[in-house]
């Protein structure tokens, strides 16, 4: 019964923070989030004048700057009225949700931002909830409710659900999978009809954080995963962030070179994976920009 | 599954004797309230007592007791037994034998900042703490060297593989927590920077998997602050960070394109340009922004007083 009362309370307005990288290199990202969330019956409100959260180089090195840049995000989702800010990228999600938390669990900070906030016309509540793309659709929306609405089920699609990092741990902070077990991806794919790949690197790094660091370390990180993924026989891969997408799709050349093989291993948003079971064409989805080609995908659901 | 008996697969090993580890099960009674380092100590005394494994002080104070629970590191002294468990060592660190780690070589490798002599004794500075400070400087302090937060850190095992060497989570929350004992911490930030804080995948294993709740990742993130701010940051991340910085002032997001520009320089970008035509036939590759965004004023002042309160 008291799913039922839940339910009717889920909110089906969301603030849409869309973040830095499906404003750019991953447009395909943003491109089938809104496809899949108009078929789906949510109403997104893009924060168009939000800004980055400055990902992990502002709340290191400039902790203050992030805690205000971010309270002036979350009080725009608050300024339209929503309690709920979505976001589609596991750094954004760490970021805002450790900026968030601060707010909440500490005045003397949230004052400090209202401080700052107030020169614009601006103050935070600390009424924002902050949930990735995923958790919206695994609890609020339903995998139940999903599984209704799948016109073309991923039959006979091995899919690697890759988590990555910055959507578990630290697990105080984000609080949505087990970071020793996580399920939500995993649970997807079989509610989309297809099967998820055994596949032990699921909640290991891809590297990205240190990409500009050290290029050949970072390309192993994501080679690795990939080569897993490859060996238990995954068609492709799934990611719930665009900034592990870069790291091992646009960058799978230089990991290939880095681990000295051919991988070729075609890697998904979450939007995208389920806008193919929705029924859409890899063409809405974007799928041509990506630089491993999903042939598998591209080949079995174009026709249709 | 008889009730109150624990199945237990133990990884034994030893480098001297065995071409590879091997799991042995064994069966242990259950009595009420026992952890993982009771089935040990059940085992040496009834059924093989020649199983490697360390405890010493059992109240989660020594950090000698840490192992793998499948594939969770834990200290056994405090972690409660289940029906099935699966024990093995520490991962990516020598195995002395069966659940024995090297600590010893572990340590050698802290060195020179595992003494303070190792830095010439630093002169004893008085510094004052806020009452509210003192919690946390207490907790940095209490690292007990169980080596779990190196044992889960992917980028200390890609040591192995060659290059620039990350000296580990557990060597760098050591260090902020003597940086913030000192007056001038100038020394101690400074071994911080030879052991390449930036190569830190920020992947936060080691906060999640400490067992103190020390987190490293988070002391990681507090030594890079200093050291950006004392411009003894290596010259990539410090890039990074004010590429950032610049990008939201003037435009509210990240100029992906700037970025490159800003950490490799008109003349290192050259490299790129295979991965960047890639990414034009592709429509990914990111375009420099111009002028600045309709929020960007909103962001200045709210960031630029905050700049002007600080100063």
């Amino acid at each position: 019964m008291s799913s039922v009362i839940e339910r009717r309370t889920v909110p089906t307005r969301y603030a849409y923070f869309q973040g830095c990288a499906a404003r750019q290199s991953c447009l395909e990202l943003n491109q089938a989030t809104l496809l899949v969330a108009k078929h789906l019956g949510w109403e997104l409100i893009t924060l168009e004048n939000a800004a980055c959260t400055g990902a992990r180089d502002l709340i290191e090195a400039q902790p203050e700057m992030a805690i205000v840049l971010n309270a002036r995000t979350l009080s725009l989702a608050e300024s339209h009225g929503l309690n709920t800010l979505m976001t589609v990228c596991s750094t954004c999600t760490i970021t805002l949700r450790q900026v968030n938390k601060l707010l909440k669990e500490d005045r003397a900070t949230l004052d400090m931002a209202n401080q700052q906030l107030a020169s614009i016309g601006l103050r935070y509540n600390a009424t924002v909830d902050v949930r990735h793309f995923l958790w919206v659709l695994v609890a609020d929306y339903g995998l139940g409710r999903l599984k209704e609405k799948v016109k073309r089920p991923l039959t006979d699609l091995s899919v690697a659900p890759y988590y990555g990092c910055h959507i578990l741990r630290p697990s105080d902070v984000l609080g949505f999978d087990d970071p020793d077990n996580p399920r939500s991806l995993h649970d997807l794919i079989i509610a989309l009809g297809g099967r998820p790949a055994d596949f032990s690197s699921q909640a290991d790094c891809c590297g990205f954080h240190m990409m500009t660091i050290d290029e050949n370390r970072a390309a192993r990180h994501a080679g690795s995963l990939l080569v897993d993924a490859q060996q238990q026989g995954a068609h492709i891969m799934v990611t719930a962030c665009p900034l592990c997408h870069i790291s091992m799709d646009s960058w799978q050349p230089k990991s290939e070179r880095a681990m000295k093989r051919k991988i070729g291993m075609p890697v998904l948003h979450v939007p995208q994976l389920v806008g193919l079971a929705l029924g859409y064409s890899p063409h809405e989805l974007g799928l041509e920009r990506h630089i491993v080609r999903p042939a598998v995908i591209v080949e079995k659901y174009s026709a249709s | 599954m008889p009730p109150n008996t624990i199945h237990v697969a133990i990884q034994r090993y030893d480098p001297n004797r065995d071409m590879a580890p091997r799991f042995v099960g064994y069966q242990v009674p259950r009595q009420e309230g026992m952890v993982v380092a009771d089935v040990l100590q059940y085992l040496y005394e009834h059924e093989t007592p020649d199983l490697g494994f360390l405890w010493e002080c059992r109240t989660r104070r020594c950090g000698t007791c840490a192992v793998r629970v499948g594939d969770r590191p834990v200290l056994t002294c405090s972690e409660p037994v289940c029906d099935e468990m699966r024990l093995s060592p520490l991962e990516g660190i020598p195995v002395v034998r069966d659940l024995i780690v090297d600590r010893l070589e572990l340590q050698e490798r802290l060195a020179p900042w595992a003494t303070e002599d190792g830095l010439g004794a630093p002169q004893e500075v008085r510094v004052l703490l806020e009452p509210g400070e003192i919690a946390h400087y207490r907790a940095l302090s209490e690292c007990i060297d169980c080596f779990i937060c190196d044992s889960v850190c992917p980028a200390l095992h890609e040591n192995a593989k060659g290059g620039a060497q990350f000296s580990g989570p557990r060597r760098l929350i050591r260090l902020e927590a003597q940086v913030q004992r000192r007056a001038e911490p100038l020394p101690w930030l400074m071994y911080a920077a030879q052991g390449n804080p930036s190569l830190c995948t920020r992947c936060f294993a080691c906060t999640e998997a400490c067992p103190r709740e020390l987190r490293p990742a988070e002391a990681i993130g507090s030594l890079t602050k200093r050291l950006f701010e004392r411009g003894e940051l290596d010259a990539h991340r410090s890039s990074h960070i004010s590429s950032f910085v610049r990008s939201i002032l003037r435009g509210a997001w990240l100029d992906e394109f700037r970025l490159l520009v800003d950490i490799y320089g008109a003349v290192g970008v050259v490299k790129f340009i295979p991965q960047a035509l890639r990414m034009l036939r592709h429509g990914k590759l990111p375009q420099p922004h111009f002028g600045q965004a309709a929020q960007g004023k909103d962001i200045q002042t709210i960031l630029g007083r905050l700049k002007k309160n600080r100063s």
